[in-house]
């Protein structure tokens, strides 16, 4: 008799029993008196030596060593292990098993152990990966723009916000929701203290206009600053105060360009100045030593305290003298209940050291200015010499953080609720695609290396063409959904033109 | 049961038989990759890719369209796919007009997969088509399990599951819902005579899209509804194939069940019937006809433009010299052509050309939102060694189209020759994870581990010693755009050629005078439009210019020329469609023709108003 030419008993042995075995993690046995390596294993994303907030999602990585089978036992200082066995290198922590690690950890030291076996049988164990687990906690949200690396034109973008603790990632608004066939540019989203509850950002839609976003207390509404008469121009760079009432703005004549050799992207500020938009008293507020014909103000930003304004400002060069157009970091007071503004002071000086100044932003204890020097111009993020650097307001000391740059670009900073921590966008993969990084800021003063923020996919940003820039770093999420506010924007209501105050 | 068994056999067997026939037939007739290159879609593999298109109403049918388009990269599975549509269209159709119509379908549901199959291959891309599948997909489902339900309550109950399944049904279709409801409330009207239940689908089609726009608002009323409908905007054959193809099923339900009920009366006489038979099947046959008609035609530029990008450029210029088309994008791709070929000073005025140099670089900003024109910038702003602007073009390609296989790959080979291997390795990683380009891309990843430079790639090995090295910030004229290229490397031929183009196109004939001595760089003889120039030079000047010797004229366009002001001076003073009439068969492809009437013989007809030359003045 012939053996059937279908056996179910053999398919079975041969498909379905090693299937379920590799499904119920049933492995063969890790072999004992692997080789030790001297060296600390390669790893992507590299979190070696890194701080890490105790409130962040599991720190999923890829082992880029060679080999058919990989360990990675994580355990912490003060107790508690997990441990992780993959055939492709990929390492994703159990998210349950992780939040406990990192709890129990607070304060203390993970000491991450990886083993790799190689198609030989031969196994290898690498010098153990040291990541810190801080004592304080990052905020739990950061609000970014997502975009591809675009240049003049653009298609679809938006601005999302990331819950830190998990992977969950929810736009905040897209350019569907406010434009026809997605020709709209939504940008600059600001929040006061880190609270979603004062929150702004600016629209250009060719079908509604070019508004600013005022979101207060979960209403959004259309403002529209160019009304003012303060500038045709529209709002860009703004900065909520403290207090939830002023919102500071830059309006900007703008123009792209490009460079043959080198970073092709630029950005030639034809001319800026600044204004203060009152949200209370629907009024735009001025003075000559903001909105200065003879210089380009921008990048405003309030002190910790409320009372002093911070920007940069340079003087008016023409577009053939780009390279030696590089920005002053000023700072002038104001006294918000009398509604009276000091004198302009330097705080850094460009002629004295060289560089540009961008992106002021002081710490929420007072103690620290944190801002970035490039070697021109006012748009960091595509300078590659832009670097982050810190003023202590104390001692008036001005250093670079070093442990935290890089290369490539690294801008667009902002300072997390309780100061412990700063969140950036770096370029360093590559110099084209900026993705989001946080640094732990101790209180000494000190940046600890950086880490990026983690994904779901381990090789997420290997591959991913699009650029996360301006992350800023919020304690709740953004309370209105992207639906509501799509509807404020392109909606015919909106506040009464601002009145135009000068000082 | 047995005789069952074996029928049910048979006609499996007949529809395997049938579908293997027409990957066949498909096979030559289907050029899946024009397709690929007319219409590019980005896809990658993964759940990250996936979230951008869940974001709002209709955004899963565009992924689902985008991974078909992924097929045309393989002949094999591209004609599988639209094997596969057709067959599904098909049977969505028969199945139902079967609820219309108690007759046989089989032939009347033909004409569906067969406008699907014209539009799909040459005029609309899929995503314009799956949704309306889809939706009539699902409609079918409805019909089949409300004729299987035969208890009162039954049919309630999936009436109800229906209408709530008709919000997600949205969500993924967006226009499919429309099909979906429009067939759902036809049925109930006419064929199962219930209005309340069909009002409730027309109602529903009016509010879902409306209602959804809580959740996924956006502005535009007319997106909610039409989202992938392709308006008309084509020729008016290929409108009304679009009208027919959106229309077919619906209208010919309505028909069909109009039809059975006269039928049934015994009112539609026999020889009416076969007339509207035979109608039918002449309609098949022209369709048919139609479909395979598709190797012997050429859309245009766009195949041009395809031919180009395949590397067939003769068969490009000779596409492109049979349209007669003088519209920048024709004459920009011609210029291009015959510059790749070498031969763009010996034959740009056999094409159709006018008295302007703007097509040369398509530098005008109303083509900055043809998406085609990035990928054209990019690639002439590579050979010409400009890669950062080539880098800007890519990246605005990149914005306008997404993570198609061509932008990835040339955006990697832009920043190897920038020197910056680490924003390469992001692109290809990309490109990785697009079906079928997985080996291509880890070719080029391990390419790159060996030597982060490329220098042994062919592309990259000639287009390195090109590249510009000084930056040049500002607005240029094209006359500069090209001398920078020169300046950077003076052997770089195809900014020379392009620069006395630019010349011969604007009658810049003291400029071509100043690169004149350059002309033995490159030419041992010179290129017969230089030639032909340089004689006019002459006659007007008196003297060639510094550089050019009396020999570097041959005497055969020397007597030509000579014949050619003869002639002209004869019809200089008539009517200029006389002198059209006498130049334009023997000279019309020399500069001289060019040079009197602003424009070749080829092109379209000949205006006597626009017979002089417009000195075009370049803004830039």
């Amino acid at each position: 008799m012939k053996p059937p030419l279908v056996n179910p008993g053999r398919i079975f042995r041969a498909l379905v029993l090693p299937l379920l075995f590799a499904l119920t993690g049933c492995q063969a046995p890790w072999p004992q008196g692997a080789q030790p390596v001297a060296r600390r294993p390669a790893l992507y994303p590299d979190y070696d030596e890194t701080v890490i907030p105790p409130n962040l999602a599991p720190l999923h990585f890829k082992i880029k060593e060679s080999g058919v089978r990989f360990l990675a036992r994580i355990e912490g200082q003060k107790g508690g292990s997990i441990e992780v066995l993959s055939r492709d290198g990929r390492i994703l922590w159990p998210a349950e098993d992780w939040k406990q690690l990192l709890m129990r950890n607070r304060g203390a030291e993970l000491r991450l152990t990886i083993q790799v076996q190689e198609k030989d049988g031969a196994c290898r164990s690498f010098d153990p990966v040291r990541i810190g687990v801080a004592g304080e906690e990052l905020d739990r949200y950061v609000v970014y723009r997502l975009i591809p690396p675009v240049d003049h034109f653009w298609v679809s973008m938006g601005i999302y916000q990331r819950d830190l603790e998990g992977f969950a990632e929810q736009p905040v608004i897209e350019n569907q929701n406010f434009s026809v066939g997605w020709d709209g540019c939504v940008n600059c989203h600001s929040f006061s203290r880190n609270r979603p509850d004062r929150m702004s950002l600016q629209i250009r839609s060719a079908s509604f206009g070019r508004p600013m976003v005022v979101i207060k207390d979960g209403v959004p509404r259309r403002v529209d600053t160019a009304a003012s008469g303060f500038s045709k121009a529209p709002a860009a760079y703004q900065a909520w105060s403290p207090d939830g009432r002023w919102i500071a703005y830059s309006v900007n004549k703008v123009m792209p360009l490009s460079h043959t050799i080198g970073e092709h992207r630029d950005v030639w500020d034809e001319d800026s100045d600044l204004a203060v938009y009152d949200t209370v008293a629907n009024r735009v507020v001025a003075t000559r030593d903001i909105a200065d014909p003879d210089r380009r103000e921008t990048w405003p930003s309030w002190s910790a305290d409320g009372r002093t304004l911070y920007f940069s400002s340079a003087p008016q060069l023409p577009i053939t003298q780009l390279y030696e157009v590089r920005y002053d970091l000023m700072r002038i007071s104001y006294d918000p209940a009398a509604g009276t503004w000091g004198k302009r002071e330097l705080v850094f000086s460009a002629a004295r050291h060289g560089m540009s100044a961008a992106q002021p932003r002081e710490s929420p204890d007072g103690r620290w200015l944190l801002f970035s020097l490039s070697h021109h111009g006012n748009f960091p993020i595509y300078q590659w010499s832009s670097d982050l650097y810190v003023i202590d307001t104390a001692s008036g000391e001005l250093r670079p953080l070093t442990a935290v740059n890089s290369k490539w670009s690294d801008s667009w900073h902002c300072w997390s609720s309780n100061g412990r921590w700063i969140a950036f966008a770096s370029k360093r993969e590559g110099g084209v695609l900026a993705r989001i990084y946080f640094s732990y800021f101790d209180r000494s003063g000190q940046a600890h290396k950086p880490f990026v923020m983690p994904q779901r996919d381990p090789s997420f940003y290997e591959w991913c063409t699009l650029t996360y820039n301006l992350p800023e770093l919020i304690t709740e999420p953004a309370p209105v959904s992207p639906s509501r506010l799509g509807r404020a924007i392109t909606s015919k209501t909106a506040l009464p033109a601002p009145t135009l105050v000068w000082k | 049961m047995r005789c069952g068994g074996v029928r049910s056999y048979g006609i499996r067997l007949r529809f395997a038989l049938g579908a293997a026939l027409l990957y066949g037939a498909l096979w030559p007739l289907m050029e899946v990759e024009f397709l690929a290159h007319r219409f590019p879609a980005p896809f990658l593999t993964g759940l990250a890719f996936y979230r951008r298109y869940s974001r709002f109403a209709g955004g899963p049918a565009e992924y689902l369209a985008n991974l078909f388009s992924q097929t045309y990269s393989r002949h094999w599975a591209g004609v599988l796919a639209f094997t596969l549509l057709a067959l599904a269209a098909w049977l969505i159709a028969r199945g139902i007009l079967r609820r219309f119509w108690p007759g046989s379908c089989h032939w009347l549901a033909v004409g569906f997969p067969l406008l699907i199959l014209i539009l799909a291959g040459r005029h609309i891309g899929v995503l314009f088509i799956l949704p309306m599948v889809a939706g009539l997909a699902a409609a079918w489902l409805y019909m089949a399990l409300s004729t299987r339900a035969r208890r009162d309550w039954a049919q309630r109950a999936v009436v109800i599951l229906f209408l709530v399944a008709s919000i997600p049904v949205y969500y993924l279709l967006a226009s499919g819902f429309l099909y979906f409801c429009a067939m759902c409330a036809l049925f109930e009207l006419l064929v199962r005579r219930r209005p309340a239940w069909g009002l409730a689908w027309l109602a529903f089609a009016a509010a879902v899209p409306y209602g959804m726009s809580y959740v996924y608002y956006e502005p535009d009323i007319a997106g909610r509804y039409l989202r992938w409908v392709r308006t008309p905007q084509y020729g008016r054959l290929t409108n009304g194939l679009l009208a027919a193809m959106y229309l077919y099923v619906p209208v010919l339900a309505a028909a069909a069940s109009l039809a059975a009920r006269l039928g049934a009366a015994g009112r539609l006489k026999t020889p009416l019937r076969r007339a509207i038979q035979a109608a039918g099947f002449a309609a098949l046959a022209l369709l048919a006809a139609r479909l395979a008609a598709f190797p012997f035609e050429r859309p245009g530029w766009i195949n041009a433009d395809y031919l180009i990008h395949q590397g067939r450029l003769e068969e490009a210029l000779a596409v492109l010299r049979q349209l007669q088309d003088d519209s920048e994008p024709t004459r920009f791709l011609s210029l291009y052509a015959l510059a790749r070929r070498g031969r763009l000073l010996e034959e740009m005025f056999h094409y159709p050309q006018q008295a302007s140099s703007e097509a040369l670089l398509l530098r005008d900003p109303i083509y900055d939102t043809l998406p085609a024109a990035a990928h054209w910038r990019s690639i002439l702003n590579l050979e010409l060694g400009r890669v950062n602007d080539s880098q800007r073009w890519t990246h605005e390609a990149l914005t306008a189209e997404g993570e198609t296989p061509r932008v990835l790959e040339r955006m990697a080979l832009i920043y190897i020759l920038n020197g910056n291997p680490d924003a390469a390795r992001t692109f290809l990683r990309a490109l990785e994870k697009v079906p079928f380009q997985a080996a291509r891309a880890r070719r080029y990843l391990a390419a790159l581990d060996l030597d982060p430079s490329m220098q042994a790639d062919p592309f990259v090995a000639r287009i390195r010693p090109l590249m510009l090295r000084r930056d040049y910030i500002g607005t240029w004229t094209t006359e500069q755009v090209l001398e920078q290229c020169l300046e950077a490397n003076p052997s770089n031929r195809m900014a020379f050629e392009y620069l006395v183009a630019h010349y011969l196109l604007t009658f810049d004939m003291e400029g071509l005078a100043r690169v004149a001595p350059r002309l033995k760089d490159f030419y041992r003889d010179l290129p017969t439009h230089v030639q032909e120039a340089l004689a006019g030079y002459r006659n007007v000047t008196g003297s060639l210019p510094p550089g050019i010797d009396g020999s570097a004229i041959q005497s055969h366009i020397e007597s030509r020329f000579q014949n050619f002001v003869f002639l002209w001076t004869r019809v200089e003073k008539g009517p200029p469609e006389d002198a059209w009439e006498a130049l334009a068969p023997r000279y019309g492809d020399t500069y001289w023709f060019f040079y009197i009437f602003g424009r070749t013989a080829a092109g379209p007809p000949f205006q006597a108003q626009a017979a002089r030359p417009q000195h075009k003045e370049n803004p830039r």
